[in-house]
């Protein structure tokens, strides 16, 4: 048994929203801001050699999570391990060790070339400069972009400077990466290509948390999966094993032309399938129902829908995913 | 410690680079110094003059060198503003631009932004001060003492000690929000003060207190008593000794506050704030 890469006990980062001004200090004024928890009570093992993400929506307290893992927060409560030292005691020696890429393309110095960037990094990092040239070029080659090394940063691509941010991340030649949101603004082709490079990271024996709330990002990528959701763990499995505790195969999606009351129809279909969620927007309701087999439900639900009183304008059936998880979980979809 | 020092290197290579990229707004930094405060000033001190000649000064300094108080004046100017705006704000701009995060992200000591901005600094200083010099010599008769060479040490410890104070700034800064009003106004004041522009015995009573409190106030009035002849305000020695107690004072408690203003924003969670 080794370590794991990461481990958190009953993590806890509190807030204060809003501000309190020099005056109300100084007139010893009650503190009125309000306190609230970004994270509240995470526990997390992370083992070495796995692909781990964490999936939830905005304001989930994924970022924070990852700051506190990153020295960059000290949290209100709980214990950290980052490759087992307590990044409380010993920052220094956590970020030595750690490949972390917080935020993406605003992070780098566009006036500089690729290169002299990561030079700059790696002096940062305290890579010793006999070993800098090769340290650059192994990270430059991991993310495909030895060719375009003395370009610019400001002429290159959201991609490329994406890429170019997961580059420095591995310039200390890190055993553990941190990712938050890698593939976030990208295009999809732009994305995959950033995916590859992360299993690479995988298949050179690092081990790689990072934080998403694309479902599919989470199911294609990573190994293990912990969903959060306000700042707590609602669910961690594999991404197969998650999706099948929402006992269904498959899940529908259909859109109902509907006058009056929307509770008959519901309660018709509710007997047949499970209703994760339904939304009412004037004459239409958008119902997503999982269910064992959509070859029996759907004609099923236009029995139901025709003795209600309404009309099916639309089916869809898909694969169940990770987004219908976090729906059964939380009753609210991951984007909204 | 190795480490950190390639790193301070590193961070002033770096900053340099990033200013050769901007070459016209660079020259028209050097060049700020001269028609926002020496050419003023100059025009100033020669409106007053008696047939050309600065009587007052004379009265006040023992010498009427109007050009070299103030050429001297304007690199101890220079010191001060390298120290707010090179050493302090700079590290804000970074962490408004976004590049501060990841910095703050590797092993190097979080002090080495501001020694390696002070590197940095010093070397655009050398190169603008020795360029206001030239233009001095060659058009406003500038004509200096080589005894000026003597006051190098109190030139020294005054970077030094603005060291420790952009320490203390750069923690102020951080956390604040309008940083770019405060560093505008604070430079003015430090600078003012100091006597930069005019023999500080002429300050209004409340803020000569102050002035005596300013290490950059003993180099300056060391500058220009090796440089020019003129009276010092106390004598180069206690002046010396003074300017050593100043940068015995200012380091330390510069680097307290810069942890403490590190601490309190790992609390809060202010380093990607935009
Ligand atoms: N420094 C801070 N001060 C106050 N509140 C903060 C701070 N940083 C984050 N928050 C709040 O904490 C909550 C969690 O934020 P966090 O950035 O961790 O979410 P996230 O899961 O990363 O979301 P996203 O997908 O939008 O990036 C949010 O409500 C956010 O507004
Ligand atoms: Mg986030």
């Amino acid at each position: 048994m080794t370590a794991p890469a990461v481990e958190t006990k009953d993590l806890v980062k509190v807030f204060e929203r809003g501000r309190r001004t020099i005056w109300q200090r100084l007139r010893r004024e009650p503190d009125r801001r309000e306190r609230f928890s970004a994270v509240d009570g995470i526990d997390l093992r992370v083992e070495t050699g796995e692909i781990f993400g964490l999936l939830g929506p905005n304001g989930a307290g994924k970022t924070t999570t990852m700051k506190m893992l990153a020295t960059l927060l000290i949290p209100t409560s709980g214990s950290i391990r980052v490759l087992g030292i307590d990044p409380l005691e010993r920052p220094r020696d956590v970020r030595a060790r750690l490949g972390a890429m917080l935020s993406g393309e605003r992070s780098l110095y566009w006036k500089l070339t690729a290169r002299e960037n990561l030079e700059y990094f790696a002096a940062l990092y305290h890579v010793s400069p006999n070993q800098t040239r090769a340290r650059i070029e192994r990270a430059l080659a991991a993310v495909n972009l030895s060719d375009r090394a003395d370009d610019y940063v400001e002429r290159y691509s959201t991609g490329m400077r994406q890429r170019l941010a997961l580059a420095r991340a591995l310039l200390p030649d890190p055993p553990l990466v941190i990712l938050d949101e890698p593939t976030v603004g990208l295009d999809p082709q732009a994305s995959r290509d950033l995916r590859d490079r992360v299993r690479e990271l995988r298949a050179q024996g690092r081990t790689v948390l990072l934080t998403t709330h694309y479902m599919e990002e989470a199911d294609q990528l990573c190994d293990r999966v912990a969903i959060i959701d306000h700042g707590r763990i609602v669910a961690l499995d594999t991404p197969a094993a998650l999706k099948r505790t929402i006992r269904a195969e498959e899940v529908v999606h259909l859109e109902l032309g509907i006058d009056g009351d929307d509770r008959t129809v519901l309660e018709h279909l509710g007997r047949m399938a499970t209703v994760a969620r339904s939304e009412r927007t004037n004459g239409t309701l958008a119902v997503t129902a999982h269910c064992a087999s959509a070859r029996d439900f759907v004609p099923a639900a236009f029995d139901a829908a025709r003795s209600a009183g309404a009309t099916i304008r639309h089916v869809e059936v898909v694969p169940v995913t990770l987004e219908d998880v976090f729906l059964s979980l939380t009753g609210r979809a991951l984007r909204e | 410690m190795i480490g950190d020092v390639r790193a301070a290197l590193a961070i002033a290579r770096k900053d340099i680079r990033n200013l050769s990229r901007y070459r016209i707004a660079v020259a028209s930094m050097a060049f700020t110094p001269l028609y926002q405060f020496v050419i003023p000033a100059f025009l100033f001190g020669a409106a007053f003059a008696v047939n050309g000649r600065a009587t007052g000064l004379t009265a006040t300094l023992g010498t009427d060198d109007l050009t070299g108080f103030i050429f001297l004046g304007g690199v101890v100017a220079g010191i001060v503003s390298t120290a707010f705006w090179g050493m302090a704000m700079s590290i804000r701009n970074e962490m408004d631009m976004g590049t501060l995060e990841p910095s703050w992200l590797t092993p190097t000591s979080h002090e080495m932004f501001v020694i390696g901005r002070a590197i940095g600094g010093m070397l655009f200083l050398i190169l603008t001060q020795a360029a206001l010099f030239l233009f001095g010599i060659l058009f406003m008769g500038l004509r200096l003492r080589p005894e000026m060479l003597l006051a190098l040490p109190a030139v020294l410890l005054a970077l030094l000690s603005m060291v420790g104070i952009a320490y203390l700034l750069a923690g102020i800064v951080l956390l604040i929000r309008e940083a770019n009003f405060f560093i505008d106004t604070a430079n003015f004041l430090f600078v003012t003060i100091s006597g930069v522009s005019f023999p500080v015995t002429l300050l209004p009573g409340v803020l000569q207190p102050i002035a005596l409190a300013l290490p950059t106030t003993y180099a300056v009035d060391i500058l220009r008593v090796q440089a020019l002849g003129a009276r010092p305000l106390f004598g180069v020695g206690i002046e010396y000794g003074l300017l050593v107690a100043g940068t015995a004072i200012a380091y330390p408690l510069g680097r307290w506050a810069f942890a403490r203003a590190e601490r309190t924003m790992r609390r809060r969670g202010m380093l990607s704030q935009y």
